[in-house]
């Protein structure tokens, strides 16, 4: 390892983020009149923020090394990431979210859905869920980054997580919160060429596409006894229908974060940063070519470093990292890749954390100051400047509960962490946010039963029905002697799928038996829909 | 096919770039589409820009303007 040159890179990638973030902010303050009349934001650069944001450490270290243990069939998240991420998401839900959000003048998620349903109590309810849970994410993202450099750096992961997260503070005090979306565009820009690079250097080695899958699907006889028995059978093949690993697999990780990504609070405020639904429909080209090059790339690469491994070294991924699937990305890149890619790719890695990381922070932070504190406070009083230290305050104690988190959760954790925030954010909120968007008759009550039955129902499930969760809670084993009610496979179904369903139905028909209460805010709402 | 014997793999593989295509013919077909706001859709932006600016201000320390 070079440490000068690492040194240098880092100081100059961190200077040009700084500049462009600083200049990025100026620029709109001084120009806000030209902005909005001239709507010259460019639509590459909505895009790439959005992406930036969505894509993080957590999907290409977590999921890539998850791709390394289940193989191909991650794909489907990779699918479900452009169709139902970006298509279905700017398409369906960005435009009317962009206008519904002006005519609201709503500049939050539960903010958007308080306003909505004229609830103060939604919108609070949103905030303390979000404040609550979102940590369980940042910490997958924190975990993602501090493997990276663990591998890349050898250094320890603890003194990995408190580097990364000095850097992280540093980098969300100086500017980061202003969510400047050219710094985003910057970063996006890297992950992009990184990524590519990676791929290409992937498939050049292993003698092209054809070749490398098979050498891949050849590798089934060295699946781990442990993966067999859950119901794994090649790294080009689908798990056997009903097994544990088919719903670890579709249910939590393909459903959860695929679906997930529609109710995530941190991206739908993109759509309401967005001129016109010109740019979102010109932005739909750079996001999916974009998600295609950063999920795909990091899942194919993922399930192929297995191939690499056992050319190299004789043992498949999983076995070359003591079993840490979250070690497994920065290991193969490590090992695979040029030392001056691996310095590229650690700043590939630094801006896919710190775009997220910002947006999850202002998420939180107004999550708990403008949504629960700042909706105590009638007008703009002097209690106002007490909103700022309270979001302030948010962040702050966000951040410790994320570092005790990264220290804590273990290994193999970033995948299942990501999908529980992903998942939980779907059930609750997915069905009252769609409705919404498209249905006039939804009412305030359907749509707080509606959350209300899908976050119960999630809790339940953690708590008595899916092992994972169940199993470290402990509750179930108290009260009725077993890990899970339920039995099994059916243990490793993901509380999503119990509990959006629930969450349609209550919303519908709640809304269907109550009376619609301000039809006439409704009106507003959908003015220019 | 692609060297993965599995088609409900190789399915997941191909709707990859098929979903990536689908986003470039949507994305063109579109590109001039849907760009013009009436007046009073620019002075609600307007409006929704300063907020957002106030609030960004806030959270980074300084005083609205």
């Amino acid at each position: 390892m070079n440490l000068f040159l690492l040194t240098v890179v880092v100081i100059i990638y961190l200077a040009v983020v700084s500049y462009l973030g600083y200049q990025g902010y100026k620029n709109t303050k001084s120009s806000l009149d030209y902005n909005v009349a001239g709507r010259n934001i460019h639509p590459y650069i909505m895009a790439m923020s959005y992406g930036a944001t969505f894509i993080s450490t957590s999907a290409i270290v977590g999921f890539g090394g998850t791709a390394a243990q289940f193989g191909f069939s991650l794909l489907w998240l990779t699918a479900c990431n452009i169709w139902i991420g970006i298509f279905v998401a700017f398409v369906f839900f960005g435009k009317r979210t962009r206008r519904m959000g002006l005519n609201l003048d709503a500049h939050t998620f539960p903010e958007f859905l308080g306003k909505r349903l004229g609830s103060v109590f939604v919108q609070r309810f949103m905030g303390i869920i979000i404040f609550l849970t979102m940590p369980l994410y940042i910490a997958a993202v924190l975990i993602g980054a501090s493997r990276i450099l663990e591998g890349l750096l050898r250094i320890d992961y603890n003194v990995a997580v408190v580097l990364f997260t000095i850097l992280v503070a540093a980098y969300v005090i100086f500017g980061g919160l202003k969510g400047v979306m050219y710094t985003d565009a910057l970063q996006g820009t890297l992950m992009f060429i990184g990524m590519v690079v990676l791929l290409i250097a992937v498939y050049f080695s292993l003698g092209g596409i054809t070749p490398a899958h098979s050498a891949l699907t050849n590798l089934a006889s060295q699946i781990p006894e442990g993966l067999r028995k859950i119901g794994m059978t090649g790294w080009t093949q689908s798990p056997v229908p009903g097994s544990p690993l088919f719903w670890i697999l579709y249910s939590s990780l393909v459903l959860g974060v695929g679906v997930g990504v529609l109710a995530q609070p941190q991206l739908i405020v993109r759509y309401m940063t967005v001129k016109s639904n010109q740019e979102i429909n010109r932005a739909v080209i750079i996001g999916g070519v974009f998600i295609m090059a950063m999920t795909g790339t990091a899942f194919v690469v993922g399930a192929l470093s297995n191939v690499y491994f056992v050319n190299s070294s004789g043992k498949i991924a999983l076995a070359m990292v003591g079993g840490n699937v979250d070690a497994v990305i920065p290991k193969f890149i490590a090992d695979f890749m040029p030392s001056w890619f691996g310095y590229l790719f650690m700043l590939v890695i630094l801006s896919a954390a710190m775009s997220t990381l910002s947006s999850q922070f202002h998420a939180l932070g107004t999550s708990i100051g403008r949504d629960v504190y700042g909706t105590t406070l009638k007008g703009k009083d002097k209690l106002k400047s007490w909103e700022i230290l309270v979001t302030k305050l948010g962040i702050v104690i966000g951040l410790i509960i994320t570092v005790y988190l990264a220290y804590h959760l273990g290994e193999s954790v970033i995948a299942r962490a990501t999908s529980i925030f992903f998942g939980l954010m779907a059930s609750c909120f997915l069905a009252p946010y769609a409705a919404s968007l498209y249905w006039k008759r939804l009412t305030r009550k359907g749509a707080i039963a509606g959350m209300m039955a899908g976050f119960l129902v999630s809790l339940f499930s953690f708590l008595f029905l899916h092992i994972s969760e169940s199993k470290v809670f402990g509750l179930s084993k108290l009260l009725f002697g077993k890990d899970s009610l339920l039995s099994g496979s059916s243990v490793f179904i993901d509380p999503l799928v119990f509990a959006l369903p629930v969450s349609v139905v209550t919303t519908i028909l709640v809304s269907l038996l109550t009376k619609v209460e301000e039809p006439d805010h409704v009106e507003r709402c959908f003015k220019g829909i | 096919m692609l060297g993965i014997p599995d088609p409900w793999v190789l399915a997941a593989y191909l709707f990859v770039p098929t979903g990536a295509l689908l986003c470039i013919g949507y994305g063109i077909m579109k590109w001039n589409k849907e760009g013009s706001v009436t007046e009073e859709e620019v002075l609600e932006e307007k409006t929704w820009l300063k907020e957002e600016i106030e609030i960004d201000e806030e959270l980074s320390g300084e005083e609205p303007q």
